[in-house]
């Protein structure tokens, strides 16, 4: 599924051709002139709202068509991370930029491709610009940082509802936005001779327009992808990726990454809540299925590290397939809680490790006469006060997937 | 304007937003993230500094995210869509016949004062995109159509400082 993930020369290779395409459409679009460009706001020429908004809309029906038919995965897609306050004044900033300049960072670089002088310096003040940024931004650094931060947020989960529903609100603002502009370019422009449009041109915008409101509705009418349709689409890679016992943690090495700072390790009971009133981990979060379908994952941080367990390891398999289609790193205790307690409370021998799948049917084999919580020394034991353990290690942390900051992208 | 004349036409502009959009699309089925452009430029102020003065790089905590240490600030994914941008928008003017030593400006202002104001808007612009995380391609562009929050918020404040501020300004385009 995509995005596909491209390395090394191919990647650049693509970037550049995307780039070269951004540079071409933009100069065929008029954006490398800044009267093009100016003349939005003075209303007898509004190329570019025509250009952005039919772009927008065109981009947002096929990624969200794409993402609602399983071609692509809208989880794994770089959404611009809201930061309200910042976006307002930045905002601002950039729309004052623009009556002055007349271009903003990315037509300018078309400018100065086409040996425009003013489009030349209006590159160099956008360096300059950023280096003023650069220096003066740690002034109002947790302005930056903290203003109106609400992460990953898209505007169907401002609304709650689904993404369906915003895209075709977004295709009908977008035509009505259209249809007013004509009228105001046609309004602004009187006094010109305006010859009256082709009937081909009438047919291709109708065309146009049937076509987007058709995409938004069948798009609306399939709805993104809810976790157990992902999970069916990747069902052959997810269970790979359980047999080859990859993501299954020994516990001994979870036991070593309870006791190390440096990892941002959440633990994950999926088991019921009499059985975790019994005994759990210490800092394990009993956690439900429709929990995890719900935003679980989402208020966890980039680096965040899940494991999850059940008794054996049929419910904690089942989770973790949920979290796994959402990105999340995931790994499965080895042997489910029943098999910690075999190492930790009953000392038996000969363990196996954390390839050996357990057999149990995810019944608590050990008895507890109270319920202890965690509040009993198997719930953490002191790594120095066990027998030492031989285990393969599984555990891969991932590079946290953080916007670059400043500047686009 | 002999000259002006002989250049090919633009595209209409719904033509060149579906065109423009398409290369959005493919720029996320691709590779996962949108377009750019002030990403790239703020990369390449940011190499300039790092020449001058590493030090001053180092001690602040958004220049040292992109050149801190050893970190080359021109490797990233940014750096090459800012060359390709500008080799695709030289093509397309070498093509349309648009490649011409100029300055673009209005009819009621200087040569000087064009360029004055170029600098000056470029610097609004850079400071911007610098504290909204992006410009209007990055933000406005590539997050309006994930349906990200901030980017609508961004963009709806661009067109708003702009319009706010172009009748008192008129004099400079019309």
């Amino acid at each position: 599924m995509a995005p596909l993930h491209f390395t090394g020369i191919p990647f650049i290779l693509v970037t550049l051709a995307t780039g070269f395409c951004f540079g071409l459409v933009l100069e065929r679009s008029g954006f490398g002139n800044a009267r093009n460009l100016a003349a939005q706001f003075y209303l007898y020429d509004m190329r570019v709202l025509k250009v952005m908004f039919t772009a927008i809309v065109t981009a947002m029906l096929l990624i969200f068509a794409a993402a609602a038919t399983g071609l692509l995965d809208f989880g794994a897609l770089e959404v611009p991370t809201t930061y309200l306050g910042p976006a307002i004044v930045g905002g601002l900033l950039l729309g004052v930029g623009f009556i002055l300049g007349g271009y903003c960072p990315g037509t300018s670089l078309v400018s100065m491709s086409t040996l425009k002088i003013d489009g030349t310096i209006f590159v160099l003040g956008v360096m300059f610009g950023l280096f003023l940024f650069g220096h003066t931004v740690t002034e109002f650094w947790n302005f930056w940082n903290l203003s109106g931060a609400y992460g990953r947020w898209t505007l169907n989960e401002l609304v709650g509802i689904d993404a369906g529903w915003a895209v075709l609100g977004v295709a009908v603002m977008a035509i009505g936005a259209f249809w007013f502009v004509e009228r105001v370019e046609k309004y602004f422009r009187r006094g010109e001779p305006q010859p009256p449009l082709s009937r081909r041109t009438v047919w291709w915008r109708r065309l146009a327009v049937a076509g987007a409101l058709g995409i938004a509705v069948v798009t609306l009418a399939i709805g993104q992808p809810t976790t157990d349709r992902k999970i069916a689409w990747q069902a052959q890679e997810l269970d790979a990726q359980l047999d080859s016992r990859k993501i299954h943690l020994d516990p001994a090495e979870v036991l070593g990454m309870m006791h190390n700072n440096q990892i941002d390790l959440v633990l994950a009971d999926m088991r019921s809540e009499a059985e975790y009133n019994l005994f759990h981990l210490v800092d394990a979060q009993r956690v439900t299925l429709p929990e995890l379908d719900h935003d679980w994952a989402r208020r966890l941080s980039d680096e965040a590290v899940v494991v999850v367990m059940s008794n054996d390891e049929q419910a904690a398999e089942r989770a973790w397939k949920r979290l796994a289609v959402q990105r999340v790193n995931a790994y499965v205790l080895a042997g489910g809680i029943n098999r910690w307690l075999d190492l930790y409370r009953a000392n038996t021998a000969n363990i196996p490790g954390p390839d050996h799948p357990a057999a149990g049917e995810d019944v608590l084999r050990h008895r507890f006469e109270t319920a202890l919580g965690d509040r009993v020394a198997v719930a953490k034991p002191d790594p120095k006060h066990v027998p030492a353990r031989e285990f393969q290690p599984k555990l891969k942390l991932r590079k946290a997937v953080r916007p670059a900051g400043g500047g686009c992208g | 304007m002999s000259q002006e004349r002989a250049a090919s036409p633009l595209w209409n502009p719904y033509a060149g937003g579906v065109a423009l959009g398409i290369v959005l699309f493919l720029s996320y089925y691709l590779s996962g993230a949108g377009l750019g452009g002030s990403g790239g430029v703020a990369r390449v102020a940011t190499f300039a500094v790092d020449q001058v003065a590493s030090q001053q790089v180092d001690r602040n905590p958004y220049l040292a995210r992109m050149a801190g240490g050893d970190a080359n600030p021109l490797n990233h994914r940014m750096v090459w869509m800012l060359l390709g941008v500008i080799v695709g928008g030289f093509v397309s003017g070498l093509l349309a016949g648009r490649l011409r030593v100029e300055t673009i400006k209005g009819p009621a202002v200087g040569t000087r004062l064009r360029w004055a104001l170029a600098f000056l808007g470029g610097g609004f612009m850079g400071y911007g995109a610098g504290i909204a995380r992006g410009c209007t391609s990055g933000q406005a562009l590539s997050g309006g159509a994930v349906l990200a929050v901030g980017s609508w918020a961004f963009m709806m404040m661009v067109f708003a400082g702009a319009y706010l501020l172009a009748y008192p300004l008129r004099r400079l385009w019309n």
